[in-house]
């Protein structure tokens, strides 16, 4: 039991020193990542704004006048 | 011993993954809300909006580069409130439309059972008719529910752009929301209508809701559009401005000792697709202007569309190019430097240009 908590803490220790030498993404990787999640948004407002289903909408309120 | 050792690799193992995955969140975390982290500061502001709805002035001075980015920045309360009336638009557009599609239904029959009335005057008929003029109400009201809230879903949408200026925004809502009222206008003619109302009041209606939606129609589309090529904009811009970086970095680069000829000519490739993007949203612009009739708007922007779609599918093509271009960056030796002093530079760059317009 004492042999594992201090492998834990070694362990610890060492994902310490190595968290510094992990670099955090540039601003340069965050553009390109922010570029791509606006070219997929575009698909979904295509998606979200699409009108195709009101197309028809002027010929159905014709055929309400003339079924009266 | 052996199992504390195993212990010991299986936790060191864990352990620097933490950092890793800290790192991917930060750019995962900046793409699903479009806010800046704490380190980068914001350099984008036209006027700012706050959570209760007041624009405020931005300073005057800003860096050149960073107008072009983005055309208004708006406060993540108000975004997300947006976003959530979107989602009840949503929500009540979809219950309109099964409505109407059940109505649509009866009608139908109704309209093969009436043709068997013409000329009957029986009791059965006389049912028939009052059913007709029932569902007519019915599918009329739902119709204008359908388009409310198609209109609605457009405003959260140009309410949550930060690719449209405060002006852009703020016309575009008014026009939505006159079209709003003009067919609740519509609608308390058709909520007034009941089984004794007679043809003609039903016909009346009926025009009127089909006058009210073809001038709605054009703001619709033309709305639409505006909207997606704003953001299209805002995508070149933001390409546009990456571009330049992505030169420095070449700089760097080439200073480290590497050879640098593909690079460059991936970001010419690059370079070229955004700029086949810009023609194509130029013209998109150009066409608005003709969209302004009810008779043309759809061809008008049927050209529009195609337009936008041409102009999105060269951003796909460039963002290929892009993948490519930070795979070789990133193969190359002292990449990560180059990238960091890449960004460094540009502060500087934006310095200089804000101290430039300063004493200007």
């Amino acid at each position: 039991m004492k042999k594992m908590k201090t492998a834990i803490i070694i362990a610890l220790v060492l994902a310490l020193l190595l968290s510094g030498c992990v670099k955090p993404a540039t601003e340069t990787e965050k553009s390109v990542s922010e570029i791509e999640s606006s070219i997929s948004d575009i698909d979904k407002e295509l998606e979200d704004l699409d009108l195709s289903e009101l197309d028809d909408l002027d010929k159905e309120l014709a055929e309400i006048e003339q079924l009266t | 011993m052996r199992k504390a050792i195993s212990v010991l690799l299986m936790a060191l193992m864990i352990f620097s993954l933490v950092p890793a995955a800290f790192a991917q969140n930060m750019i995962r975390a900046q793409e699903v809300d479009g806010e800046p982290t704490s380190t980068e500061p914001l350099r984008i502001r036209v006027r700012t909006v706050n959570a209760t709805g007041n624009a405020t002035p931005m300073p005057e001075v800003l860096p050149t580069k960073a107008r072009l980015l983005k055309a208004r920045e708006i406060a993540k309360e108000r975004v997300e409130q947006a976003r959530e009336r979107y989602q009840t638009a949503r929500q009540r557009y979809l219950t309109a439309k099964e409505r109407y599609q059940n109505v649509k239904q009866k009608l139908t029959q109704a309209k093969a059972a009436l043709r068997e009335c013409r000329e009957d005057d029986s009791e059965e008929c006389q049912k028939t008719r009052r059913q007709v003029k029932g569902h007519s109400k019915e599918f009329l009201l739902n119709t204008a529910d359908r388009v409310i809230q198609t209109l609605e879903k457009l405003k959260s949408k140009v309410e949550s752009n930060e690719d449209l200026t405060e002006e852009e925004a703020s016309e575009m809502i008014a026009n939505i929301d006159e079209k709003i009222s003009e067919i609740e206008d519509a609608q308390d003619v058709i909520s007034n209508l009941d089984n004794e109302s007679t043809n003609e009041e039903i016909r009346q209606a009926a025009r009127t809701i089909n006058n009210a939606w073809k001038r709605t129609r054009v703001v619709l589309k033309k709305s639409v559009g505006r909207l997606l090529n704003a953001k299209i904009g805002g995508i070149i811009a933001k390409s546009e401005s990456l571009e330049a970086k992505l030169e420095r970095i070449v700089g760097k680069l080439e200073e480290a000792g590497n050879d640098v000829t593909d690079l460059e000519d991936l970001i010419a490739k690059f370079g070229e697709k955004i700029d086949e993007a810009k023609t194509k949203w130029q013209e998109a612009k150009q066409k608005y202007v003709e969209a302004v009739t009810p008779g043309k708007v759809d061809e008008v922007m049927k050209e529009v569309n195609q337009k936008i779609k041409e102009a999105h599918e060269k951003l796909r093509e460039a963002h290929q190019k892009l993948k490519e271009i930070m795979s070789k960056i990133r193969e190359m030796k002292g990449s990560q430097e180059a990238l960091e002093e890449a960004e460094d530079s540009e502060d500087e760059e934006e310095t200089e240009v804000e101290d430039n317009e300063t004493t200007e």
